[in-house]
Order: structure tokens, then C-alpha cells, then sequence
């Protein structure tokens, strides 16, 4: 029975063949099956082209010469060789109010027109994907943070601590998100609030990033947590739990780098919602505040101006949906390299 | 026996719940394992068979304390592990350990094979120093048969039969006496399983560990084993040593399981009648009263469904739980 060990085991079932370049490792196979992705990378690029754009803002403004966040009601624009008032009296109708000039489509020149502040509508819109892009992640990297925090410690305490953070995170789930948001909105932007030692003032962007942030936490734990669960009774953690390793390091070594790439395939999903809800916060005038822009509040500086000037509601709108698009399509190849059999969709309701 | 056993298991129960206050038919209690005594001494095999959902994988965690053990004693060499905490569990656990079933996933995926097999060194000897720990892993991956540049890679990369090895490995890192293998094979092609048994047999005789070899495969169990428990629906209905169980089964149930093992040479071994058991495995939540095979017996009288037979020895080294064990060796 006890005969030599060594017979002919590499050949079994498929064995490992002998590799130049090191180990593959799990991370090491989804960023190469990312990167062969097409769609992905294409995604990725324009993101990348949208984010340094909206970071340029103010190079832009500097070089055109325009300050995108005073009113300028009296200035004019160079347009075809003739100076132009940026707000003429309207023509139409009963001849009330002001229409803002038009796109001129010169590059530094009130591109996409003036709204009806007279400000270059093209200069805040990349000031506004600055914030907007900055609140989505902002909010993306609060709701991942709490979630993991949450998730993981019901699922991994499980007992009275679980029973208390499922029934709250139930509580805050049995809101529809949009009105949440909104509630928390009305509530909070017209004031400071303070958690603990921190002050957020009512017109600072870690408003918005709060309330998106919060109410997406029991969406992203929820998961989380039944993923702990799930890990928490594997044979490996058993194994671990065998070999006396304590409970922490079971926890940071064997459970938490098993729910990474979870949270990884959540962030582009998450962006992409956090930025639609944004917009919807910031149109409704409960999100990023004026002067402030965000593509939110152009689209709402641009309905009024929607017969005569669409391009101020079109721009926000076709930043909002390339963005929302770009991330999608990312994020589906963020998942198939890192978890391809997760059922992640998780929309807005 | 002159040897003082290495593990003795008294009276050892364990239930699960399952449902909730809630769910229809409220909360239900599976005996899982049900009043088990046995004995391991040092240096041999004990094999541990029975059908699958026995409770023999339950049992043989109950033992390494990887769960809560719910009534009776386990008494590790001679000290009773079954109350102890988690932190006094932990010097106990470099002496006993555990081989898993499913070699896919008793390794974590995002480490690396070296520090899979170095996590019990860098949790009960961090004193060693890196440099001890890794010549220590290199040391337990030339003894369970893999190559050192195995150790940069990840368990993916590795076949069944390899990461089972990996399982030994780890399980061998801290020295153990006693190693619970939980089906250790089962999930392996039967090539395989011949290398891993053989591995195992090897071990055992280097490093004179004493093993619990629980499988449902009897053929490899009369293989492995010096002696045998049989289990039914979480209790021990027969045990002894391997040969004299297998030739003359007592209990009725330990014949019938018997009687299906396959015979390569049927010339050879002789045809024995095929017992067929009629019915299912009852359910644990709700075991028969009186003897828990007697739904199934082919041999069972009315005292048997009122009355519990006890595990009683027929001879210094048999026991069987029946009230009418099987008497000659050669009926059948």
C-alpha cells in the first residue's frame, strides 16, 4: 500500500504546465480578460477623455476669457465680426423677457451660447461635469465604504448585530430611492448639518454626496452581506478556523479580498446611477446649488430656454447620457472579467 | 489495549436547527449526530462510513471542534476539548487537524499556494521568522509530492488531485498527530484517488499520524482502515476491525452496505446476494423510535421498534447496536 508517491501525479486531470512568466493570479486573469474587452476599453477611453476635459474647466475659462459662474447680463459676443448683446430682447411673441445668444460654435467663444444669465453655457458645462463627476464618485466611494463596513459585519457577527443592521437597512430599503433622496434633500440643503465633528455647510458638494451616498447603502450591503455569509461558511474559512487562526485575520485574509471584486464590479454601476440621480437632485434645485453647476442645474437652466435655445438642455443631457452610457458599458466588462456569473443589476426605483 | 487512546468520544450528540419562529412548522431540531462513542488509538485508521447526510462529515467537525458540540465529551489526549473556547481551542488545533472533502473549496482562490500553506506557521510560530517558514513550505511541498515552484501559484492552476495535496500540506504544517480526512478522495477521478490514498498511507508511516478516514466508498475504506464505525442516521451501529467487519458483518445495515459493494472478480470473490434496502434514509428531524434502522430491517421484530439498542461489545474488539445482531459469519 505504501509504495512511492511520485508516480506519474503531473499528469493528472489536466495538470499545471510550466509557465515562463510567473503566476497568474486571479487579479492577473480579469485585468487581462478587461483589456482584451473592446467595448470596455473604448468605454474606458471616453471616460477617461470626459473626466480630463471637465478637469480642464479652468483652462478653458482662462483662455476664453469668460467667468462662467457671475451673471454677465450686459456683456456682449463677437459674432460673424459684429458684437453682439449676450442677451437680446425677445422678438418672439409678446416681445418679453430675453433670449441669450445662440452656439456660435467657435471654440472660446460661447461655443454652445450664453443661458440666460449670459454665461458660456459650453464653460459651465465643464465646470459642471467637474461636480457632477466628482459627486458621483464621491457618493460611490461613501456607499461602497458603508456598505462594506455594514454588510460585513452582519454577515460576518451574524446573530443580534445581524438582526438589528438587516431590519435598518430594511427600514431605509422600503423607501423608493428617488424620494428618500429627495426628503433628505429638502430637508438638509437649506442648513449646516454636523455628524460628530464634522460640518457640512448648505452649499457644500458633501451634501449631495451624503444623501446619494446613503441611500444606496442597503442595496451594495445586502449583497455584501449575503456574500460574507456564503464565504463565512466555506471550507476554506472552515480550514482557517481548523488551523486556529483568529477571527480578524480570517476575516481581512480570507473573506473580505473574496467580496474586493464584488465591490469593484459595483463602482462603474454604482457611478452611473449616483450621476442620474445627481442630475435629478441638482434639476429639481435640491442638489448642487448656483452659482455652482452641475449637468443637472444647466438642463434646468436650459428648460425655459427650450423653444428657442435647445442646446443648453441638449448639452447637459448628451453629457449626462455618453457619461451614464460610457460607464455601463465599462461596468459590464468590469464584471465579466471579475465575476462573471453575478447577477448584478441594480437600477433606480 | 495497552496504548492509552488518542481520542475518545463520549456520548458525543449534536443538533442543528433549522427554520425560524416564522417559517411553517416553526423552529425543527436534526440530530445530526446522536449519542456517539468511539475511540481512536494511536497510529491506526479509523474508518468512518455511511450514506451520505449519516452525519459522519457532522462527527468528524464535531471532533476537530469545528463545531459547537451539543452534549457529551471529546476527550483529546485525555484533556476534554468539547467545552473549550475558541482561544483555548487554539494550542489543541497544532495537534489535530482536518483534510476537507472538496479540494476546490477548502482553498481560497485569491492566495497563493505558498501562503495558503504557511498561514498555520505565520499564525501559531510568527517567532520563526520568514525565512524558517518558507523552507518549512518547501519542506511540506516535497512531502506531499508537488515541485517548489508550485508555490508561487494559485490554487486555480492546480488540478483536484494537486490541491488536495495542497489540503495535506496545510494540514501537515504544524505537525498534527491526529488528522480527520473528511472524504478525502471522494471528489477525486478514481486514478487519483489511488495517489492520495497512497500519499495518505505513506504519511501516516513516516510521520506515524493517526487518522479518521471518513468516506462512503467502502472499498476504500477496508483499504485505508484498521478499523471501522459504521454510521445510520448519526449513530455508530457497528464497529471493529476492518477485516472481521467486512467478512462477517453483525448489524444488519452493515451487511446490506456491505453486500453493495461491486465485486471486480465475481469467479474469484464469489456472487454474494445483493441486499436491496427498500425505502429512504429517515429523516433525522424526525427519527424512528425504538431502533432507528427497523423501517428498513429486514430483521425486525416489534421489540425493535420500541426499544433503542445500545452499542454493546460482542467480542473485546466488536460492538454492534442491534437486538438480533447477524450471528454466523457466513449467512447470508
Amino acid at each position: 500500500m505504501a509504495e512511492t508517491v511520485m508516480t506519474g501525479e503531473m499528469q493528472e486531470g489536466g495538470g499545471v504546465k510550466p509557465r515562463a512568466s510567473g503566476a497568474q493570479g486571479p487579479w492577473a486573469l480579469a485585468f487581462r480578460k478587461l483589456t482584451a474587452d473592446r467595448a470596455a476599453m473604448v468605454a474606458l477611453a471616453a471616460l477617461i477623455l470626459i473626466a480630463l476635459i471637465c478637469i480642464a474647466a479652468p483652462l478653458y475659462a482662462s483662455w476664453s476669457h469668460t467667468d462662467p459662474f457671475r451673471s454677465n447680463l450686459d456683456g456682449q459676443v463677437m459674432v460673424d465680426g459684429k458684437l453682439v448683446a449676450a442677451l437680446e430682447q425677445s422678438t418672439e411673441g409678446l416681445g418679453l423677457g430675453y433670449t441669450p445668444v445662440g452656439p456660435t460654435w467657435q471654440l472660446g467663444n460661447y461655443f454652445l451660447g450664453a443661458d440666460n444669465q449670459g454665461r458660456d453655457v459650453f464653460a459651465r458645462l465643464l465646470y459642471a461635469g467637474r461636480n457632477s463627476l466628482l459627486i458621483a464618485s464621491g457618493a460611490t466611494l461613501f456607499t461602497l465604504i458603508m456598505a462594506t463596513i455594514v454588510g460585513a459585519s452582519a454577515g460576518f457577527f451574524g446573530g443580534i448585530t445581524d438582526a438589528v443592521i438587516s431590519r435598518v437597512l430594511d427600514i431605509l430599503w422600503a423607501f423608493p430611492i428617488y424620494l428618500l433622496a429627495i426628503c433628505l434633500s429638502v430637508v438638509l440643503i437649506n442648513q449646516s448639518m454636523k455628524i460628530g465633528p464634522i460640518t457640512i455647510d448648505s452649499g457644500s458638494l458633501l451634501l449631495p454626496i451624503f444623501i446619494i451616498g446613503i441611500v444606496y447603502v442597503p442595496y451594495v450591503a445586502r449583497p455584501i452581506r449575503g456574500q460574507v455569509l456564503s464565504l463565512r461558511r466555506s471550507e476554506f474559512v472552515l480550514a482557517a478556523i481548523g488551523l486556529g487562526v483568529p477571527s480578524s485575520r480570517i476575516l481581512f485574509r480570507d473573506i473580505l479580498p473574496n467580496v474586493l471584486p464584488t465591490l469593484i464590479v459595483f463602482i462603474p454601476i454604482m457611478m452611473a446611477i449616483d450621476m442620474l440621480v445627481e442630475a435629478a437632485l441638482s434639476f429639481l434645485s435640491i442638489g448642487v446649488q448656483q452659482p455652482d453647476a452641475s449637468w443637472g442645474t444647466i438642463i434646468q437652466d436650459g428648460v425655459g430656454l427650450l423653444y428657442t435655445r435647445p442646446w443648453v438642455a441638449l448639452s447637459g443631457g448628451i453629457a449626462i447620457a455618453l457619461t451614464v452610457l460610457a460607464l455601463n458599458v465599462f461596468g459590464d466588462g468590469v464584471r465579466d472579467a471579475l465575476d462573471p456569473k453575478a447577477k448584478l443589476r441594480i437600477g433606480a426605483k | 489495549m495497552t496504548v492509552a487512546p488518542l481520542l475518545i468520544a463520549k456520548n458525543v450528540s449534536k443538533c442543528f436547527t433549522v427554520g425560524s419562529r416564522f417559517s411553517a412548522g416553526g423552529v425543527k431540531v436534526v440530530h445530526a449526530v446522536d449519542d456517539v462513542s468511539l475511540e481512536v488509538r494511536p497510529g491506526e485508521t479509523l474508518g468512518l462510513v455511511g450514506e451520505s447526510g449519516c452525519g459522519k462529515s457532522t462527527l468528524g467537525r464535531c471532533l476537530t471542534r469545528l463545531y459547537e458540540v451539543s452534549g457529551g465529551e471529546i476527550l483529546f489526549e485525555s484533556e476534554d476539548i468539547a467545552r473549550k473556547t475558541t482561544a483555548q481551542l487554539r494550542p489543541m488545533r497544532q495537534r489535530m487537524q482536518m483534510v476537507f472533502q472538496d479540494p476546490y473549496a477548502s482553498l481560497n482562490p485569491r492566495r497563493r499556494v505558498g501562503d495558503i500553506i504557511a498561514e498555520p506557521l505565520r499564525v501559531h510560530h510568527a517567532d520563526r521568522g520568514t525565512a524558517k517558514i518558507a523552507a518549512r513550505v518547501r519542506e511540506l511541498i516535497d512531502l506531499v509530492g508537488l515541485a517548489p515552484d508550485h508555490i508561487e501559484r494559485y490554487p486555480h492552476e492546480f488540478s483536484g488531485g494537486q490541491r488536495q495535496r495542497i489540503g495535506i500540506a496545510r494540514a501537515l504544517a504544524l505537525e498534527p498527530k491526529l488528522l480527520v480526512l473528511d472524504e478525502p478522495v471522494s471528489a477525486l477521478d478514481v486514478s487519483v484517488q489511488a495517489q492520495i490514498v497512497n500519499l495518505l498511507a505513506d504519511l501516516q508511516e513516516r510521520l506515524a499520524l493517526t487518522y479518521i478516514f471518513i468516506a462512503h466508498d467502502l472499498s476504500v475504506v477496508r483499504q485505508v482502515s484498521n478499523r471501522v464505525a459504521v454510521m445510520y442516521l448519526g449513530s455508530i451501529v457497528e464497529t471493529g476491525d476492518t477485516e472481521q467487519v467486512f467478512r462477517a458483518p453483525q448489524h444488519p445495515y452493515t451487511q446490506a452496505l456491505i453486500s453493495a459493494v461491486p465485486v471486480a472478480d465475481v469467479r474469484r470473490d464469489g456472487r454474494t446476494a445483493r441486499i436491496v434496502l427498500t425505502g429512504d434514509v429517515p429523516s433525522p428531524i424526525n427519527p424512528p423510535s425504538g431502533c432507528r434502522f427497523h423501517t428498513r430491517c429486514r430483521f425486525a421484530q416489534d421489540s425493535c421498534k420500541t426499544e433503542r439498542p445500545l452499542l454493546t461489545a460482542s467480542s473485546t474488539v466488536r460492538a454492534v447496536a442491534c437486538h438480533f445482531p447477524l450471528a454466523t459469519p457466513n449467512s447470508a
